[in-house]
């Protein structure tokens, strides 16, 4: 049984990072969504996963508009990024250590005034590094391009913060290997949830060719609206249409979505939730553990254990 | 969709300006360059010529219109970071988004 379950869960920043002005309301929400990251902790521990395969749409690292694929496998010996704030308040948190570079004497800034993980500012010298499967990945590569999915690649581990701030709290030891699928959640045409669905299928059969024991973990989400008129906003109805879906085993029905209606909604992220509901198949009925709406976005976190 | 959703979000999602502007190449340079963003105070029509920008979007990106920039087809992701980048932090306020409900 190398496939051992899956979880999904939000990868914003701002479970770490709080605004001065946000209130005591919004913290609690905060801390609420911070314990159900907890509970999924406990389920990738009970996997008992060798692998964790991260379905996560870059933010703009990795790809630019000179070139953005609907999704691109990572194929490289490691992946590595920095968190969203000081390693050494992710580790009060997270639990999630990391490694100390001799010559490096700051994590907290960045050139120009970026966040710091939001470039490849540092180059090599990041603090959070993890072992990729590199031969499963390889495997899934070829596997894909004979089944029809014409899957680019990138040997460019890079992980944006949100990405990293997954792993701090899932893998906080860095004791699981990853493999990291990129796909594109914000920049439309993104693909299509169907082709998504499919993909998801595609990739269930070659885990389960594997001898690896692959927990999946999809990122992002739900509903928000940054960077546009539209930011404040957040479509809890269909936040919570779409956990209702998952928690009945009817996650078949996001792939009949168009990608203009989750964009819409304000969950173009939702196709790595999609990719993953593929791998885990029709019929599994999600835990939902818990959604939070904070003023810019709502926090869903589910998972699913295998049949 | 609703009909205010659909016409927030239409250069975005239906007409996908993004695609066509390079106003996203350049702040997706200015992301790895810090010096751009005093090369479009100081050399304008240096970065003009160089993005081949009209002036519609020369303009916009000098004078910090961030509306105008949304219009024009900045990725939303990028106009927060191009925001960021020229010291306007909370940014929604010149989008007229709703922010937090209460003004902030």
């Amino acid at each position: 049984m190398p496939f051992v379950g899956a979880v999904a869960a939000p990868h914003s920043h701002l479970q770490l990072f709080t605004r001065p002005a946000e209130n005591e309301d919004y913290k609690v929400k905060v801390a609420r969504g911070r314990k159900a990251l907890g509970v999924l902790r406990q389920q990738v521990e009970k996997s008992g996963a060798d692998t964790m395969l991260v379905i996560h749409d870059d933010h703009f690292v990795n790809f630019d508009f000179r070139c953005y694929p609907p999704f691109c496998l990572l194929v490289a010996k490691e992946a590595k990024g920095s968190g969203v704030i000081d390693p050494v308040e992710i580790e009060k948190i997270t639990g999630a250590t990391y490694k100390k570079h001799p010559s490096k004497i700051s994590y907290g800034s960045a050139p120009a005034g970026m966040p710091q993980h939001v470039s490849d500012w540092e180059g090599g010298d990041k603090p959070y590094v993890y072992p990729v499967d590199e031969e499963l990945s390889v495997r899934m590569l070829k596997e894909l391009l004979a089944m029809g999915f014409d899957m680019p690649f990138t040997t460019n581990g890079t992980m944006d913060g949100e990405l990293v701030l997954t792993q701090n709290f899932l893998n906080p030891k860095a004791d699981k290997s990853i493999m990291l699928l990129f796909t594109n959640g914000y920049v439309p045409p993104i693909p299509h949830p169907q082709r998504c669905y499919d993909l998801g299928r595609a990739i269930r059969r070659i885990i389960d060719g594997s001898e690896r024991k692959v927990l999946v973990q999809a990122t992002g989400g739900m509903s928000h609206f940054p960077g546009t008129p539209l930011y404040g906003e957040v479509d809890e109805e269909f936040d919570n249409h779409v956990l209702d879906l998952l928690s009945k085993g009817e996650a078949k029905a996001l792939a009949a979505m168009s990608p203009e209606e989750i964009l819409s909604r304000g969950d173009g992220e939702l196709v790595n939730w999609i990719i993953a509901a593929g791998v885990i198949g029709d019929d599994i009925k999600a835990t939902v553990v818990e959604y939070v709406r904070l003023w810019h976005i709502g926090l869903g976190y589910a998972y699913w254990e295998p049949r | 969709m609703n009909h205010k959703t659909q016409d927030a979000l239409r250069s975005f999602i239906i007409e996908a300006k993004h695609l066509t502007t390079n106003l996203n190449i350049f702040v997706s340079d200015m992301i790895r360059d810090k010096d751009l963003v005093r090369q479009l105070d100081d050399e304008p029509d240096e970065v003009a010529a160089k993005y081949r920008f009209n002036p519609e979007e020369i303009n916009a990106l000098r004078e910090r219109d961030m509306l105008k920039l949304y219009l024009l087809g900045l990725h939303p992701f990028l106009l927060v970071r191009f925001a960021g980048m020229v010291g306007i932090l909370e940014y929604w306020k010149a989008l007229g988004a709703p922010g937090r409900r209460d003004g902030t």
